[in-house]
């Protein structure tokens, strides 16, 4: 059954969530000129970078958010804590939505969260001293005396790990290694007291040694402050070490999430089992098994209809009629994508045999479903001729539900939810 | 067979305060067809290692002591220009970090490829070594036809692939790939580093494989050494490293590294800062940040020690390795350490 029930399931625990984001849509227009809408007939292009995005997250919780790049989870941090404007959806923060915000409201909001950016060399003006840099957004909000500012960023500093904070504080960025920087940016976010921080990346341009002592300092934050966190990476081991829950994403959409544990060790997503499979294993002794994904990515401009990972999915659900092994199933529904979208990968003659179509793509010569091999050679036949009529039969008869419509989310386990179809307790084929 | 053997390297760069010992007295053989891991932090000596084979460092860098025996060559000894025709790309090339940065942006990545072949090898057709370049693309899983596109024209996974392509189109003995998917998403990492293990077969190359990812050596390298201020301070088979090292620097960058496999271990950093490399002095360079050191650790410089099977370790300690490996797991252990806090100015002053 899909999660409709979501929004009850809110109401009911709406008072411990932190943070709130409800069916938040960010788009991109590609084409913003009105000259070439009207004079070369144009429409608009969006760029799907976050798209119907729902996550609650609790006081005092570390939520990870992970992804390949492109995958919109910088995008969505950026929206969440109100560096972006959302396109559509609600953000509720601490009971209060903040998704339209007057000014000095939005002020007030960005005391309580705040941002630790990914590269510690760029994000701290090389102008200003340590000390400077922590204190200015006092200065901005206009908090405290002089002394009491400058017992707050030591303090701040000593915090993040700057120890003697007064050997710190008129030094120049230039003089500090990545790490101590990274502090720096950390005492930075700290200043106002946030009880929410965001942090893109906030290790990925340190080393080995260093990131743990970051992600210490983290990990201490959250402990003796109380800090709601967002940790946005690529890297599914670190998330896992100091995350409460994770969430997976794929080109704009939240495909998973459940406890950090979980995601790793039992994900439920098909794209997630893919990902989490790609990772290296330090244990010599374990023999991972690698799951093969089709392709690359796709645009965000032209996203895939139904769930956006089923051209690259290695359990794309055939129609009910079909009966052929999930491997040679996967192979036919390449060739028919590519078919239909006339963008076959074919190198040298300019009119290939059907017999070498199906090399090229790994379909047998001979299929064992009779209905699907008729369909198909048909169309391979005619591709020579271009007949839309069998190329219609070839988009309706195997067309797999995970190509229609929007894919629901569902409970995958008692902790794990996941928008697959695989999920649906009826079946993948109850018409969606 | 052993292929490359470098003996004592003193590689070291000139500069206003004195030689900066970035490769010190470095040690290791490398057999045929064999990958070798080369991890630590930056600042380690790794990439100084890996380009000193192929002389590719900046001017004041100067071979102080030491040999680099490839296969019977002693490459320390040859001029500029023989190692450019002789070694160079075609006994030795280099996947570099970030692709996009190898390639020339004004000509396509097939004239690239071209160049190179008919650079090293008389009397090839640009069309055969345009086909040689197609080839290895299909290989690689590209469109053949990419040849013609310009570098900007690929996304940051195919680049990869395409250097791999410029890297190996002359067969090299030994590939250098110095962090070749650092900059990349997991999947596409895992596609590139199975293609080069692949590719890797194929042509018989032996491989020195640099990076910090530890978990990504564990799975391609053969043996793994252990960089630390210049020096290799471990070095074994791999298993042996990953699940018995004798180092404790070893001990505290497993520690360090978050493993995806691994349920409820604790991240535990290594305190204080790599040291200072001019005029570094006696004794055991991790001295300073070491849980374990004692006298003789800060006056005496630790000589390589054999054990089983090729375990070479740099530490007075190594002996007692299985009880400081009990000891190294816990946090308490890496707290009590002189420089446990770093210091503005640069950690290891003396």
């Amino acid at each position: 059954m899909p999660l409709t029930s979501e929004t009850e399931e809110r109401s009911a625990r709406a008072d411990d969530a932190k943070l709130r984001l409800e069916g938040l849509d960010k788009h991109f227009a590609v084409n913003q000129g009105i000259l070439s809408r009207i004079l070369r007939g144009e429409s608009s292009q969006y760029v799907h970078a976050v798209d119907d995005v729902s996550i609650e997250i609790a006081e005092g919780e570390a939520f990870g958010l992970a992804g390949e790049s492109g995958c919109g989870k910088t995008t969505l941090g950026k929206t969440a804590i109100k560096l972006t404007e959302p396109t559509d959806g609600r953000i509720v923060f601490d009971g209060e939505d903040v998704t339209d915000l007057s000014s000095d409201d939005l002020k007030a909001f960005r005391r309580e969260a705040q941002i630790i950016h990914q590269n510690p060399y760029d994000s701290i003006n090389p102008r200003f001293t340590v000390y400077e840099w922590v204190e200015e957004p006092l200065i901005v909000h206009d908090i405290g005396t002089p002394e009491e500012r400058k017992t707050r960023v030591l303090e701040t500093l000593e915090m993040a790990g700057l120890e003697p904070p007064e050997a710190y504080a008129h030094e120049y960025p230039t003089e500090l290694s990545g790490g101590e920087r990274q502090r720096v940016g950390i005492a930075r976010a700290l200043v106002l007291e946030p009880s929410f921080l965001l942090a893109d990346e906030p290790a990925s341009m340190l080393d080995v040694s260093i990131r743990a002592s970051i992600l210490e300092v983290f990990e201490r934050l959250q402990d003796d402050l109380g800090l709601t966190a967002l940790y946005i990476s690529h890297d599914l081991s670190l998330l896992k070490h100091i995350c409460d829950r994770i969430g997976i994403m794929y080109l704009g959409e939240l495909v998973e999430v459940g406890p950090a544990d979980e995601i790793i060790d039992n994900p439920q997503h098909p794209y997630t089992q893919a990902l989490v499979s790609s990772v290296p294993r330090l244990d010599p002794d374990v023999d991972r098994e690698r799951i093969e994904l089709v392709g690359e990515v796709p645009d965000a401009v032209d996203v895939p209809s139904g769930c956006r990972f089923h051209p690259r999915c290695p359990k794309l659900v055939p129609p009910e009629d079909v009966d052929l092994e999930q491997d040679v199933w996967r192979a036919v529904a390449n060739l028919r994508r590519d078919l239909l979208e006339d963008d076959l990968a074919l190198t040298g003659d300019e009119t290939p045999a059907p017999e070498a179509i199906r090399a090229e793509y790994d379909v047998p010569d001979e299929l064992s479903d009779p209905h699907v091999e008729e369909v198909l050679s048909e169309a391979l036949e005619t591709f020579v001729q271009s007949d839309d009529a069998t190329f219609d039969r070839l988009r309706e008869t195997l067309e797999s539900p995970c190509e229609r419509g929007s894919i629901p989310t569902y409970q995958a386990t008692d902790v794990q939810r996941s928008q697959c179809l695989l999920h649906d307790p009826e079946g993948p084929h109850r018409a969606g | 067979m052993t292929l490359l053997t470098i003996d004592g390297l003193q590689m070291y760069y000139r500069s206003e305060a004195g030689y900066v010992r970035a490769a010190d007295d470095i040690t290791l053989e490398l057999e045929r067809g064999q990958t070798l891991g080369l991890v630590g932090e930056s600042g380690s000596g790794k990439t100084t290692i890996a380009r000193s084979i192929i002389r590719l460092l900046p001017d004041n860098a100067e071979v102080v002591d030491g040999s680099i025996d490839f296969d019977g060559t002693d490459i320390t000894e040859l001029t500029d220009r023989e190692l450019r025709n002789q070694i160079r790309w075609q006994e030795v090339s280099m996947i570099p970090q970030n692709a996009m940065n190898g390639f020339d942006p004004v000509y396509t990545v097939g004239q690239q490829i071209v160049q190179v072949i008919r650079h090293h090898e008389d009397g090839v057709s640009k069309a055969d070594a345009k086909d040689r370049a197609k080839t290895l693309f299909d290989e690689l899983g590209i469109d053949p036809d990419r040849v013609d596109d310009y570098p900007h024209q690929f996304s940051g996974g195919m680049a990869q692939r395409a250097m791999i392509a410029l890297a190996l189109c002359l067969e090299p003995r030994l590939i250098l790939a110095d962090e070749p998917t650092t900059a990349l998403d997991v999947v596409i990492q895992d596609r590139i580093l199975d293609t080069i293990k692949e590719m890797q077969a194929e042509y018989d190359s032996a491989m020195i494989l640099i990076t910090h990812d530890i978990s990504v050596v564990s799975e391609t390298s053969d043996r793994i050494a252990v960089c630390y201020g210049g020096r290799i301070v471990e070095q074994a088979d791999a298993a042996t490293i990953i699940k018995n090292p004798r180092h404790p620097y070893t001990l505290g960058l497993r520690n360090a590294f978050p493993d995806i496999g691994d349920s409820d271990e604790e991240l535990i950093s290594i305190p204080g800062t790599p040291p200072e490399l001019v005029d570094p002095g006696e004794g055991c360079r991790f001295a300073p940040r070491c849980p374990f050191a004692e006298e003789e650790c800060w006056d005496v410089t630790p000589e390589p020690e054999e054990y089983d099977d090729g375990h070479i370790v740099e530490c007075h300690r190594a002996d007692e390795a299985d009880e400081l490996r009990s000891l190294a797991e816990k946090r308490e252990t890496w707290m009590d350490t002189d420089e446990a806090t770093p210091t503005p100015a640069q950690g290891g002053d003396d």
